[in-house]
Order: C-alpha cells, then sequence, then structure tokens
C-alpha cells in the first residue's frame, strides 16, 4: 500500500488544508526550507503513485492534481468508458472510486482539504471536471 | 504539430506589428507586414515545449528563442489534459488571458478598421478572429453550444458578404464554416496540456499526439522511481 511518510503527509496535509509554507515551519518548528523540500517531495511521490495506478490500470490520465491529492482519469469497464476519480486519503493511502460512487469519508476529506464547501456528490465532480 | 505557448506577450507582437502596418499604409506599412508575416512562421513553426534534464523547457521560436520558460518537474503542481478535462474552459487557465483576447479585439479592430473603409473584405478579419477564439471561449463538454456559435457566426457573415454585394465570398465562408462546426464536434483544437506550478501555469496548445506524448513523457519521468528520502 502506498503511503507518505508520516511527517512528510502532516506536512502535505496542513498545505493541503491551505496553510502557507511559512505557516506549516513555524508551527512545526522547522525552517521553511525543509518544508518546501518535504512539499516538493510529496508531490512527486503522489504524482509517481497516481501515474503508476493509471498505468497499471491502463486509465487514461485527464487530471492530476498532486496538491490536493486527486486524479481524474478515463478507464474502460464492461466495453464502456467511465470516469475515475482517485484520492490520496492520509493513512489510507489510494483509493480510486467509479463513475463518482463516493463513500462519506471521501466526502468529508474533499470538504477537509477545501475542494469543496459542503459534503455533495454533485458539487465533488463539478470541483473535480472544471 | 509541436506544443506551444499561445499566452506570452511576445504572440502579440505580430498582430500589432499588423495593425500599425494597416494603419500607416504605404512601404513603411508593407516592409512592417512582412515583418509580421515571418514572425508568424517562425513563431508557430519553430516554437515547442520538451522535457530536458528534468525539467519541461518552453521556447517559442527557434534556435533564437524570443521567449524561453523553465519549469523543474518537482515543482509541478497539477497536470490537466484537454479536451478529456471536458469540464476545463481554456480562457480561464492562461496565465495572461489578456494575450489571446487582445489578438482577438486586434483581429477585429483590423476587420471594423477596414470596413470603415468600406474594404468588404473587413467582414472575413472579423469572421476568421471570431472563429479561432471558440476554441478557448466554450469547455470540450460544450460541443453543441460550440457548434451553433461557429454555425451563427458563419451565417451572419455569409449574410453580410452579401449584403455588401460580394456573394462569391459566400461559399468560402460556408465552407470554412461547415469545417469548423465539423472539427468542433470533434473537439479539434482544444488539444492542450495544462501545467500548473505554485507561481504559474502554462498552457500549451497543440494536437492530441503531442498532448498524448508529453503526458507520456511526464508520466515516465515522473513514475520513474523517484526514491525521496522522509523529511
Amino acid at each position: 500500500m502506498f503511503l507518505l511518510p508520516e511527517a512528510m503527509e502532516r506536512v502535505w496535509l496542513m498545505r493541503a488544508r491551505g496553510m502557507r509554507e511559512i505557516e506549516i515551519a513555524r508551527e512545526l518548528g522547522v525552517s521553511r526550507q525543509a518544508v518546501n523540500k518535504a512539499l516538493r517531495d510529496a508531490r512527486v511521490k503522489l504524482f509517481e503513485a497516481f501515474f503508476g495506478l493509471a498505468e497499471v490500470f491502463s486509465w487514461e490520465i485527464v487530471r492530476v492534481n498532486a496538491e490536493k491529492g486527486f486524479m481524474v482519469a478515463r478507464g474502460r469497464c464492461l466495453g464502456r468508458s467511465v470516469r475515475v476519480y482517485a484520492f490520496y486519503i492520509p493513512g489510507k493511502g489510494l483509493r480510486a472510486f467509479f463513475e463518482g460512487d463516493f463513500p462519506d469519508y471521501v466526502l468529508g476529506h474533499a470538504v477537509e482539504l477545501g475542494i469543496i464547501d459542503e459534503p455533495d456528490r454533485e458539487k465533488l465532480i463539478n470541483a473535480l471536471e472544471s | 504539430m509541436p506544443l506551444g505557448m499561445i499566452d506570452h506577450p511576445v504572440m502579440l507582437l505580430p498582430f500589432i506589428l499588423l495593425a500599425v502596418s494597416f494603419l500607416l499604409g504605404g512601404n513603411v506599412g508593407w516592409a512592417l507586414m512582412a515583418l509580421a508575416f515571418w514572425l508568424v512562421v517562425y513563431i508557430s513553426l519553430t516554437g515547442d515545449a520538451r522535457i530536458e534534464r528534468g525539467r519541461i523547457v518552453v521556447r517559442i521560436g527557434r534556435p533564437v528563442p524570443l521567449a524561453r520558460k523553465e519549469v523543474p518537474l518537482d515543482e509541478i503542481v497539477e497536470v490537466i489534459k484537454l479536451p478529456s478535462a471536458s469540464g476545463v474552459r481554456l480562457i480561464e487557465q492562461f496565465q495572461r488571458p489578456w494575450v489571446p483576447l487582445g489578438n482577438l479585439a486586434i483581429g477585429v479592430s483590423i476587420g471594423a478598421l477596414f470596413l470603415y473603409r468600406s474594404e468588404f473584405y473587413g467582414v472575413l478579419w472579423i469572421y476568421v478572429s471570431l472563429l479561432s477564439s471558440l476554441n478557448y471561449l466554450f469547455r470540450p463538454a460544450d460541443k453543441r453550444n460550440r457548434m451553433v456559435a461557429s454555425l451563427f457566426i458563419s451565417f451572419t457573415s455569409a449574410w453580410a458578404f452579401l449584403y455588401l454585394g460580394h456573394p462569391e465570398f459566400v461559399l468560402v465562408v460556408a465552407l470554412y464554416g461547415l469545417f469548423d462546426a465539423t472539427f468542433a464536434n470533434e473537439n479539434y483544437g482544444q488539444d492542450a496540456v495544462i501545467i500548473r506550478t505554485e507561481r504559474e501555469q502554462i498552457v500549451l496548445l497543440g494536437d492530441s499526439t503531442a498532448t498524448e506524448s508529453f503526458i507520456e513523457e511526464i508520466k515516465s519521468l515522473l513514475a520513474g522511481g523517484s526514491n525521496v528520502p522522509a523529511p
């Protein structure tokens, strides 16, 4: 299972929630350069994980956002084209869902990261697609 | 067709030169028009976007670049591929939307200037300027609206040519409009890769083969196995 290292995940999550690098550095008591480095590394790891996932399942990549940790892709299921939405959920790793069939914890995660302002499936699809 | 960036201020230069050449007229005008033509050829045929030494390098013009931009791969925050991202409107993605909109404004102004001088081909300037901007203004998902807009502009231009007493251009506009509407249905002209970093956003336009291979290149570099240590 793919998981970011704990410290890196913490920094990434704080940034994904909208905190600035300088605020994260102050909160964690580290330098801003260390935060910047951790964020760069986290983004590369997330890209690597999402691209790898798409490669394994032969999905066509539509959008990968390493800041908020999600991917939109196009795949084929039973001969028809389907939309795939994948998320990096802290502590759980990568989770992929077909055609926006999101469980509540994903909606909660999207609200927490500011992707949407309320846990609504349609709103989340719109936010991911536009 | 290689990937290219069209929202760089340099892209306004040929259109400004063209506008000035029409305003001045005479030999200076012809010289500026020739300069604008060769500038368009140089910019559109020799610009490209490549991945070199772990960086995305975008050049406008080769071998002497008029503009150059480099983005390290670890600065990339988001990658979007159009037209697959069918809900994304191109004009909202440009870092400097005033460049393509400026080109549209210049094209329409040149057309209006010609019409003011009672020169009928002003309609052609307005027609081509409006039609070429539709790809930026409509989302790939809005295919039908894009087609209706294309047909409406073509119909209006054809009517304007008829009204101005040049029915021979009606066929040209009708054929071009038909092609454009057909291409709109295939999302032709909306192939793009959008690269977002924390500081900027780069829109690279090209064809489907170029966008596909560019994404593949990024994919193979980023998913190539980075052994990143924890901070």
